[in-house]
């Protein structure tokens, strides 16, 4: 199997999937000038998947992006309906991990293979900067949209 | 012609989206029901009828897969429709699953022109079922098939 470039296409999927899913335009950054004190506030979720490869993505969005996401998603103003969308953040940023997962896979290893994805699960923050032992590799992508921020880190195991 | 419609997705977001698209789809709506995994939704099919399930294939509990698998045992793959939405990209799984029943699928994000090619295709063929006492569709599929015969 063809080692693809993960970076590259992680990044490109996570543009098209929030552009398609949330009407959202990312912006990549670069990783060096990231300031972590951005995403204090924020949802975290990942999603390990197993197949021909086994890892996982994570994913994290300041707390009012998630907002964003919701509202978009759902058709609705943010600030109208304050606790629906609340209601439907961590859930929103859940299911679009979910999405940008599933094509990741199909982009980078084809669609002849079968990979199962687990449910995606709320996490903690901190656990982005953790050092996976099983990593083989690792990639995290930063991405600005509507003035947040989003990290998106994917992990392939050994 | 209004339907029964099953929605089954653990994400309460993609439920929400399903259901919008479904409006924008001008699909006449009877009856909305909703599910967060396969099991959820057997318990709906085994007490309501459901003229067409748009499912989600990635869901704890039971995943759309097994719940298909178990529809297929049940019967009721013959009377109800079943629309995968899903990420889901692989061939060889959507082959799997179409040789089970399965009549359509819609990759996620779903936009609603295509939602609608698929879904006014797939109900072509439907015609809504009898909604008197919520009649297990395993029971009206057998009733459907002597009717015709």
């Amino acid at each position: 199997m063809e080692t693809p470039n993960h970076s590259v296409i992680l990044d490109n999927v996570c543009k098209l999937i929030l552009e398609e899913l949330a009407f959202l335009f990312c912006d990549s950054q670069d990783a060096s000038a990231f300031d972590y004190s951005q995403i204090v506030n924020a949802h975290k979720a990942s999603l390990r998947f197993e197949g021909p490869k086994n890892g996982k993505v994570e994913i994290a969005a300041d707390q009012n992006l998630c907002l964003v996401l919701a509202g978009n998603m759902l058709g609705i103003e943010p600030e109208e309906d304050e606790e629906m969308a609340a209601a439907y953040a961590a859930d929103a940023l859940k299911e679009s991990l979910n999405v940008i997962c599933g094509r990741y896979l199909t982009e980078a290893y084809g669609d002849e293979v079968v990979f199962s994805l687990n449910a995606p699960e709320i996490g903690d923050i901190k656990d982005l900067s953790n050092v996976d032992e099983n990593a083989d590799s690792e990639c995290m992508l930063f991405f600005e949209t509507e003035g947040y921020c989003l990290v998106v880190k994917l992990t392939i195991n050994k | 012609m209004a339907y029964n419609i099953l929605v089954v997705d653990d994400s309460q977001t993609m439920r929400a989206v399903i259901v919008k698209t479904i409006s924008m789809a001008e699909v006449e709506v009877s009856k909305l029901f909703e599910a967060a995994n396969g099991k959820e939704a057997l318990d709906i099919l085994e007490r309501e009828w459901i003229d067409i399930v748009f499912a989600d294939i990635n869901m704890p509990v039971m995943n759309g897969i097994e719940m298909v698998e178990h529809m297929v045992k049940l019967g009721y793959m013959e009377c109800t429709p079943v629309v995968v939405i899903s990420t889901e990209g692989s061939k060889t799984r959507l082959d799997a699953l179409r040789s089970m029943g399965v009549r359509g699928f819609l990759r996620k994000p779903i936009s609603p022109e295509l939602f609608k090619t698929v879904v006014d295709g797939v109900l072509a063929g439907v015609t809504p079922g009898e909604r008197s006492g919520g009649k297990p569709a395993l029971e009206q599929s057998t009733d459907n098939q002597s009717n015709e015969g």
